[in-house]
């Protein structure tokens, strides 16, 4: 930079071009103006579409829609600007409860939620922050309609102790699986790179109320990445088998397997659609690494609405087959039409296959 | 035992057998609707309200819905026993839901017999290894050639399933088999299906059954016969320590 004549004197002040001088507090201080760049990255864009699309539904309200978002409002926690809670408009409470509702993919609603309704903050069990996963344990739904909120902010420096305020929305509204919600893609996705061993990540979570569109009260966690779980536990996998990866499917359009602990039993949820050798149809994954579940097991099954809802019963099996993890289902028993639905609990045995 | 608090198909009091613990729960027993009243038309989902279990919720499984058909022919009649797998679910843990499949809903009345285990998920534990139970079967009627006999016997409950590869019946002919190795201590409805079903209406054929004392007793087994794509079989779970009589020969 370069000091104009304009406001070369004993003490600068003023602007020339970009610069701006200033004294501040006895000390000469010279910044570079901040320009707007005018750069709009998709998500950005997305997100100032939604707003603007909000605001512009809500004057189309009836003055008694209105009168209930004002009551709403009046009532809603609003974060405090400068120390001072600002007073909050009808318009603000709409726009903040739907775009919630819109993020999640939810329908957007006319009439304000009642502001008397509670939502409780979230309860877990455990959480890991690793390289290889992001997943919260044991979480307690307060209601069915309850939808995971999780935001997540990379520290800029290992001196930062707060950067709760920079956090980015990894899922806007996730419905746990039996108390698990797993992260891990969604933090790939969204923050575009993985967890870091050693790096502090701020992260809050809460509840969002799928059928109000109402939030409960964040809860904040500073968390350093590493392989053991918050409560220092290493991370023990579900017994569970999907179809989601699978290197190849035959006659299986989708498949959810887990077995039960503590017992001998197996729920399966299999949609087949055709069988490929006779009464066979089987998906392979890639070889798990560490231990895994081998066995057979007994399901029944029927045929859909087209099949005429017939009966059946089938084996399954999961085991090491030519280098991969192959899921095979043999039919056993009643009408061996294979275009059929398996929604069962049956019998697992254990076996090595050897 | 357990006597359910209410339903939403306009039935009486229900009772179930049960076995419960952390993870499952094993219900068994029989509840007949009838088609025609108000409730069960209004009825999206079956439900059943029940004494708090102790699982908190489970997994989609199934139980069967059964029903009867009468068909005139020249002369004379036959009633075929028809049946198929319906969805079912413990929605809270006091809540038993149930799919609500009207295929049958022409024919006057249903039977829905629970011989399901509920189970949960997503807990993290090591898995208990299960043993199959080998069972002789001796028939007391005429025999048989079964196949897949699988029995698992646990503390407080059993499963069985057995299919039938060759299998022709008169209508009238039942069948009794004493099953060796199997736990007397069970008294349980079952349904004995899988077989061909020629009436017009969806389904399989689908005979009710109990096994009692280890012995596995379908006393009507409705023309039910093995055919070319129709294999008969039975899938069942059951409380073990029953005792008490079940409902579901006393009911079409």
């Amino acid at each position: 930079m370069k000091a104009l004549p304009s406001i070369a004197f004993s003490a600068f002040s003023g602007t020339a071009g970009d610069v701006t001088a200033k004294v501040s507090k006895g000390r000469q201080v010279l910044s570079v103006r901040a320009t707007q760049p005018h750069v709009c990255t998709p998500s950005q864009a997305a997100a100032r579409n939604r707003l603007a699309d909000i605001s512009r539904a809500y004057p189309h309200l009836t003055q008694e829609q209105m009168r209930a978002w004002e009551e709403l409002a009046a009532h809603l926690d609003f974060p405090a600007v400068l120390g001072q809670k600002a007073g909050y408009s009808g318009i603000n409470a709409f726009v903040c409860v739907n775009s919630s509702l819109r993020m999640a993919g939810l329908p957007l609603r006319s009439d304000a939620p009642d502001w008397r309704e509670h939502i409780p903050t979230v309860l877990f069990s455990d959480m890991w922050l690793s390289p290889d996963r992001v997943v919260i344990t044991g979480l307690q739904p307060p209601r069915e309609t309850m939808l995971l909120v999780f935001r997540m902010s990379p520290a800029q420096s290992p001196g930062t102790v707060s950067a709760w305020e920079r956090t980015v929305v990894v899922t806007p509204g996730m419905r746990p699986d039996w108390g698990d919600a797993d992260l891990t893609a969604s933090c790939a996705s969204v923050l575009g790179v993985t967890p870091r061993p050693g790096q502090r990540y701020f992260c809050t979570l809460c509840w969002m109320d799928a059928a109000t569109g109402l939030t409960g009260r964040d809860i904040r966690l500073s968390l350093l990445c590493r392989t053991e779980s918050i409560a220092g536990n290493t991370y023990v996998p579900r017994n569970r088998v999907t179809s989601e990866g699978a290197l190849s499917m035959a006659g299986v359009a989708g498949a959810d397997i887990e077995v039960t602990p503590g017992s001998s039993v197996l729920n399966a949820d299999i949609t087949l659609t055709e069988s490929t050798r006779d009464g066979i149809v089987m998906f392979s994954l890639p070889l798990p690494q560490d231990d895994f579940l081998t066995g057979y097991g007994y399901v029944v099954g029927r045929t859909g609405a087209a099949g005429g809802y017939r009966t059946q019963t089938y084996s399954v099996s999961l085991r090491e087959y030519l280098g991969e993890y192959a899921v095979m289902l043999f039919h056993l028993g009643g009408c061996d039409d294979l275009d059929a639905d398996i929604l069962s609990t049956g019998i697992f045995f254990k076996s090595d296959f050897d | 035992m357990i006597h359910s608090t209410g339903n939403n198909f306009g039935c009486g009091p229900i009772a179930l057998q049960d076995f419960q613990s952390g993870s499952i729960a094993v219900l068994n027993g029989t509840v007949t609707i009838d088609t025609a009243s108000p409730e069960y038309a209004a009825a999206q989902v079956l439900e059943i309200t029940l004494p708090e279990l102790s699982i908190p919720r489970s997994c989609v499984t199934s139980c069967w819905m059964r029903s009867l058909k009468t068909v005139e022919y020249p002369g004379y009649t036959r009633t075929y026993s028809i049946g198929t797998a319906v969805r079912t679910w413990l929605r809270d843990s006091r809540t038993l839901c149930i799919e609500r499949l009207p295929i049958y809903d022409d024919l006057g009345s249903v039977t829905l017999i629970l011989s399901t285990m509920y189970a949960v998920r997503g807990v993290r534990r090591p898995v208990l290894p299960g043993a199959n139970t080998d069972l002789t079967l001796e028939y007391l009627t005429e025999e048989l050639d079964h196949r897949n006999v699988v029995c698992a016997v646990e503390e407080g409950w059993c499963f069985l399933h057995i299919c039938f590869d060759e299998f022709t019946s008169e209508f009238g002919d039942s069948v009794s088999i004493r099953l060796g190795g199997f736990p007397e201590d069970v008294s349980a409805d079952l349904c004995l299906t899988g077989g061909s079903n020629n009436t017009g209406h969806p389904g399989s054929a689908m005979a009710a059954g109990r096994v009692e004392g280890g012995v596995l007793t379908v006393p009507d087994l409705g023309g039910m016969s093995k055919s070319t794509g129709w294999t008969p079989f039975i899938f069942m779970f059951a409380p073990r320590g029953g005792t008490q009589q079940g409902n579901l020969l006393s009911n079409p």
